[in-house]
């Protein structure tokens, strides 16, 4: 659950001739920068978050409490001191039974019971229903079964972040986030970059008729407007995670492959480029030596924007009513309506933000970072 | 360059054809139909308003149709406004989407490129981290959250301008738009000027205008801004086809009567001749602006060259 | 450089502010910036559906009777009429005053022409069936008659006379809808499908249209001809579409609209809080219910859409997941509907949530569904609420062992997929009454009516019971049978309803004569502002 950047590192490593030394040299240099390496930190702590965060957090992502409600973020646990006597009483009503003054000690509430007839022991379920209490029993049962003492422990829960409009925890909810929409980011980006390095290189290094013909196709589906793909496809196929990433790297990889291009078409006139060709050396073997290695500044830079651009984008699909389906969420999602309940519940709002602000930063550092690191002129 | 022009101009007929074309059979693919509401028609009602809007003919004749009309400039009645001609819906909204689309753009390519070259030439300097820092989060923030934001901070708040509505495009109904649209693109902008400016700094022809003595500012200016704003051409050439063609989030938030909301209305109406419209509107932006950006490249690179 | 340009553009803001009160001061026009909930499809009346419509609708153009403020019906153009005693015969006598905008005095003849003008099949009225009650109108709409055989003939220029099928107690009520409305011939003939067009649409209402902006605003001026003129008090209605119902209330809280047509639910608490004396709730004729396929071998068992039916919490749905803007229901047809009794309701209303699970397990049991047998797929189109509805009642469904699995669907699709008889287990549906009989609602369940019955549910005995309330005349037994048939209907439960609607509006205090009611009208003429 890392990010597209580093997956460069990775391949490019595995290159022996030009490769072990500018990618190793790279490394060592990202290393010396503080940022960079304070956001790979943070990003690996996110990405850990969604994978192990639904794993360890204490409220499944799709458990919901129905007496929790859009309750605010707090660090104190639910029910609040003054909440249980009522809620506990709201509960006794159900069971239509008299009874006597409700005794709250520690964690276990106490009240004693009478009714006409026996008492039916299922009654305590009318207790357990409820989120506030568990383990409800009957203690002290009179002999003719009329009277008792009911006791029930009062659960205790945290919503360090608060529940959202169905009551459902919202850390874990972030967590859930987190894992969809950094997962959508680096595959849309990843599926954006190979198809967009490739495509935008070689059309700007042959030139010429096939250079105009291949963005011109560009050109053609760009002026598809991205919308358009998306709701057909969800349209055709269902709303499906795949689906998502898949249709945004599409879109994706058209900016790259401009920007690849614009910047190849400048790179092919060097001096070295231009001896690589008197040498022989095949229009593959120059793209993959010369060309991309060279077009990486601007395209890291690039991603960084891109991972976010896509995160940003399925967020615009969320907001459409097009995102992924519940129970799963998206960051994007859960912005999404934390923007329409950002009057009321503030806190649907302010932590998938902040969330969403602390994984783009680190990407960006990150990616800056990467450039300083890999820039091949500065050696 | 100006048969280069031309031939362009030329290419972009097959283009649009082919855009037209593609687009105009997948709506069509799409289950539902313009008039398939909450409330359904009776079934014979329905056929009474298919035949009046030729919807009963075979596909491939509606197509042909669609193309007879469009060679003669004429994109067809709207389903979903069916006061209104495709035309009539593009006269009065694309004016409004371009104002407010090229206000954006201005503003946010003056102040994009000059505090991306600010924090580069100030590079690890406090300048560059408050730059990078705001571009970041910039582009971090969805539109749809800072459009509310900031209409409830200075329409509702602080009641210094408008919450939302275009009055007739009157100066004070603008800003608040206008400064949603430009925030992410100054973002970007800025970012890919920086970075493109440290990359043309350490480039040998800076290094040998230094090396010269020439004046900063003339390596700067000349020297540096040419080379560092070639990414910011390349991206600007999409972004100014989209931002003129409107926003659906900042149009809807706004109640702003451009066309960007067109697009998702007529989709999800399946209102066909307005999607085919919208579509070919912006068709029309893309290829335009890439010639534009491929004729600045040229400008601005003199190593680069169209033959 | 920077703060000079602010300077700048606050002064131009100061001077846009500053010359927009002087025009204000100089005109002292009363100018009413209303909030709808989107724009027309179209101003020409024959071809609108919608509630949003039906508001412009009503402020452009008279009936021949009108709702008032409190949606009870008053005369109109018509400023009397008789009903012959077979119920069959109404004659209505229009008054000498009645004008179009244009200075042409209405007359029957205008009502004649836009009555044969909806059932036109050349017109495509989407809503020619409102007025399907009138002689031959359906023969004309779907069988090629001649439109002159329509049941509705100009006596003289004040005398129209409209003949019926059969009786139809609530035919005065039809005659308020959009489609009831009458058309200037000579206009409509001249300009053709440009009839609408600001300039060329002639109305006999309180209002004439002076703009329409798609997306922005549609202006409507005071209609000075207009007999009831003087007592009209606001000069200029803005109408302005929100999508975004958010827009709306910061809109409204910057004191730019005056009233907002709907509301943010997610942003009820602040409202009550902030704006209780804006904000309207009111109780609307209107279901929000839930359709299950019965075709399919799992749901054909009443028992089985019982016990479903059973475990919903409709209160918690209404109270937390709508925030209050929705009411719990256990019936059908509406409460406070016209020519009805109280309606009928499920025998469990009021029984206490778990006593209900555990007859649902019962009944479960007795179906031969065990718990973690049964997988329902809650089907419904995007949106937050409904989103956070089905999400709630898979929860709840999850109280007696069933796994409720939420499916979204793009709204174009939706209801195509219903209609078509998609496959779906439990989906969501809304019907909103066009008029206020029962009727209106419980013919969406009989078994031929395959447009709406979405359930594909076939009971001989609800179709007669239909047919026996269609020929009776007698109101009083009419509800009666109506009421079995609802009764009928809710022990089979092919459609499960779950919330009434309301019509939530936010109204400034400023602006009176907006009084709630059922039907949610409000026409302009009864409003006024104050300072």
């Amino acid at each position: 659950m890392t990010d597209a950047p580093i997956d460069l590192a990775k391949t490019g490593s595995e290159k022996p001739i030009v490769g072990r030394s500018l990618w190793k040299d790279a490394l060592l240099r990202l290393r010396r920068n503080k940022a960079a390496v304070a956001s790979a930190c943070v990003l690996i702590l996110v990405a850990l978050a969604g994978i192990f965060g639904p794993m360890i957090s204490p409220h499944p992502y799709d458990r919901v409490y129905p007496q929790y409600v859009r309750a605010p973020a707090s660090l104190e646990a639910y029910p609040r001191e003054e909440a249980i006597i009522p809620a506990f009483e709201r509960a006794m009503a159900r069971t239509r039974l008299d009874i006597g003054e409700i005794d709250v000690e520690g964690s276990v509430v106490r009240v004693s019971i009478s009714s006409e007839d026996p008492l039916d022991p299922r009654i305590v379920r009318y207790i357990d229903r409820s989120d506030l209490f568990s383990n409800a029993r009957i203690e002290d049962l009179a002999a003719d079964e009329r009277t008792g003492v009911l006791a029930a422990d009062v659960h205790r829960v945290r919503f360090p972040f608060g529940t959202d409009a169905n009551g459902r925890d919202l850390l874990a909810r972030i967590f859930i986030g987190i894992r969809v929409s950094l997962a959508i980011g680096v595959l849309a980006s990843f599926m954006a970059l190979v198809l967009g390095v490739t495509y935008g290189a070689t059309a700007g290094y042959l030139g010429g008729r096939v250079d105009n013909v291949m963005m011109r196709i560009v050109d053609i589906l760009y002026s598809l407007p991205f919308i358009f793909f998306v709701i057909l496809l969800v349209v055709f196929f269902g709303r499906s995670f795949v689906l998502i990433f898949i249709a945004i790297g599409l879109t994706e990889w058209l900016d790259m492959a401009r920007i690849v291009r614009g910047q190849t078409l400048t790179i092919k006139r060097q001096e070295y480029v231009e001896a690589a060709q008197a040498l022989g050396v095949s229009s593959w073997g120059i793209l993959r030596r010369h060309v991309i290695p060279n077009t990486l500044g601007p395209v890291i830079v690039f991603v960084t924007l891109l991972v976010p651009k896509a995160i940003l984008l399925e967020s615009l699909l969320s907001f459409l009513g097009l995102g992924v389906q519940e129970p799963l969420t998206s960051l994007g999602m859960l912005i999404s309506d934390g923007a329409s309940n950002m009057r009321g519940a503030s806190w649907l709002l302010i932590y998938p933000a902040v969330t969403l602000t602390a994984i783009l930063f680190a990407l960006n550092f990150l990616g800056d970072g990467l450039r300083d690191a890999l820039d091949p002129k500065d050696r | 360059m100006i048969g280069y022009v031309l031939r362009r101009l030329a290419g972009a007929i097959p283009t649009i054809f082919i855009i037209v074309t593609i687009a105009f059979f997948m709506i069509r693919l799409a289950p539902g139909g313009p008039f398939d509401l909450e409330r359904p028609l009776d079934p014979l009602i329905m056929e009474n308003i298919n035949r009046a809007y030729n919807l009963d003919q075979p596909l491939w004749r509606q197509y042909l149709l669609y193309l007879g009309n469009l060679a003669q400039g004429d994109l067809g009645p709207s389903f979903t406004r069916r006061d209104f001609s495709v035309v009539d819906l593009f006269r009065t909204g694309l004016p409004v989407s371009i104002q407010l689309g090229s206000m954006a753009l201005c503003i946010a390519l003056v102040f994009g490129t000059l505090l991306g070259a600010l924090a580069a030439l100030r590079q690890n300097s406090w300048i560059d981290y408050v730059v990078v820092g705001t571009a970041t989060l910039g582009i971090t923030i969805p539109t749809f959250v800072i459009a509310p934001v900031l209409s409830l901070v200075f329409g509702v708040m602080m009641g210094w301008l408008p919450a939302g509505g275009w009055g007739g495009g009157q100066l004070r109904y603008l800003i608040l738009p206008v400064a949603t649209l430009a925030l992410p693109q100054i973002a970007i902008i800025a970012r890919l000027t920086r970075g493109a400016t440290i990359e043309a700094l350490r480039s040998n022809h800076v290094r040998t205008a230094r090396a010269y003595g020439l004046p900063a500012y003339v390596v700067v200016g000349v020297h540096t801004l040419r080379a560092a704003i070639l990414p910011v051409v390349s991206y600007l050439g999409p972004t100014a086809a989209a931002l003129l063609t409107g926003s659906v989030v900042v149009e809807t938030i706004f109640g702003i009567p451009g066309i960007g909301r067109y697009f998702v209305q007529g989709a999800l109406g399946r209102d066909y001749t307005l999607v085919m419209g919208t579509v070919v509107v912006i068709a029309v932006f893309v290829v335009l602006f890439n010639l534009v950006v491929d004729i600045l490249y040229a400008l601005l690179d003199p190593r680069v060259r169209y033959d | 450089m920077l703060s000079r340009s602010i300077k700048a553009a606050m002064i131009t803001t100061a001077l846009t502010v500053g010359s927009a009160m002087l025009a204000q001061s100089a005109f002292a026009e009363v100018v009413y910036n209303r909030g709808n909930d989107t724009d027309p499809s179209t101003l020409d009346h024959h071809l609108t559906s919608t509630v949003s419509e039906g508001h412009l609708m009503r402020d452009l153009y008279e009936g021949l009777v009108v709702q008032d403020a409190n949606a009870e019906i008053v005369p109109g153009v018509a400023e009397s009429w008789e009903i012959s005693d077979d119920g069959l015969t109404y004659t209505f006598m229009l008054r000498e005053d009645a004008r179009w905008s244009n200075g042409d005095p209405v007359t029957a003849d205008d009502f004649v022409f836009a009555y044969r003008r909806i059932q036109d099949p050349a017109t495509a009225a989407p809503y020619a069936n409102i007025l399907y009650p009138m002689k031959n109108a359906e023969a004309i709409n779907t069988d090629g008659m001649d439109i002159e055989e329509l049941g509705a003939v100009a006596i003289d220029d004040r005398t129209l006379e409209i003949t019926l099928e059969q009786a139809t107690p609530y035919f005065l009520e039809l005659l308020t809808h959009q489609t009831g409305l009458p058309l200037h011939q000579a206009s409509v003939e001249e300009h053709g499908d440009q009839y609408t067009r600001p300039g060329n649409l002639v109305s006999n209402g309180a209002y004439m249209l002076e703009s329409f902006t798609p997306n922005d605003m549609i202006v409507m001026r005071k209609n000075p001809e207009f007999h009831d003129a003087d007592n009209v008090a606001i000069d200029v209605v803005n109408y302005i579409p929100f999508e975004d119902r958010a827009t709306c209330l910061r809109r409204f809280e910057a004191g730019e609209v005056l009233s907002c047509s709907d509301i943010p639910l997610e942003q009820m608490a602040y409202m009550r809080e902030n704006l209780a004396d804006s904000l309207r709730i009111v109780p609307y004729l209107g279901t929000y219910y839930l359709p299950v396929k019965t075709t399919k071998e799992e749901f054909s068992d009443p028992r089985v859409r019982q016990a479903i039916s059973m475990v919903i919490d409709r209160e918690f749905l209404a109270e937390e997941i709508w925030q209050g803007a929705m009411v719990p229901t256990h019936s059908f047809v509406p409460e406070g509907i016209g020519n009805y009794t109280e309606p009928a309701r499920l025998p469990y209303a009021d029984d206490d949530m778990l006593d209900r699970e555990d007859a649902a397990l019962a009944l479960l049991e007795e179906a031969g569904i065990g718990e973690g047998e049964l997988t329902i797929r809650l089907l419904y189109n995007s949106s937050e609420n409904n989103r956070n509805t089905m999400t709630a009642i898979a929860d709840m469904l999850g109280n007696i062992g069933i796994n409720g699995v939420p499916e979204e669907m793009e709204g174009a699709t939706y209801f195509n997929f219903l209609r078509s008889d998609g496959d779906f287990d439990v989906a969501r549906a809304g019907w909103i009454g066009d008029y206020s009989d029962p009727q209106n609602f419980l013919f969406l369940h009989e078994g031929a009516n395959l447009g709406f019955n979405y359930s594909r549910w076939a009971n001989e005995d609800y179709d007669q019971l239909m047919r026996d309330a269609a020929a009776e005349t007698d109101l009083d037994a009419r509800a009666e049978i109506l009421k079995q048939a609802e009764t009928l209907l809710l022990e089979e439960v092919p459609v499960i309803p779950i919330l009434y609607y309301t019509a939530n509006s936010l109204v400034s205090p400023s602006l009176q004569g907006w009084e709630d009611n059922v039907m949610n009208v409000h026409g302009t003429r009864w409003m006024s502002i104050s300072e």
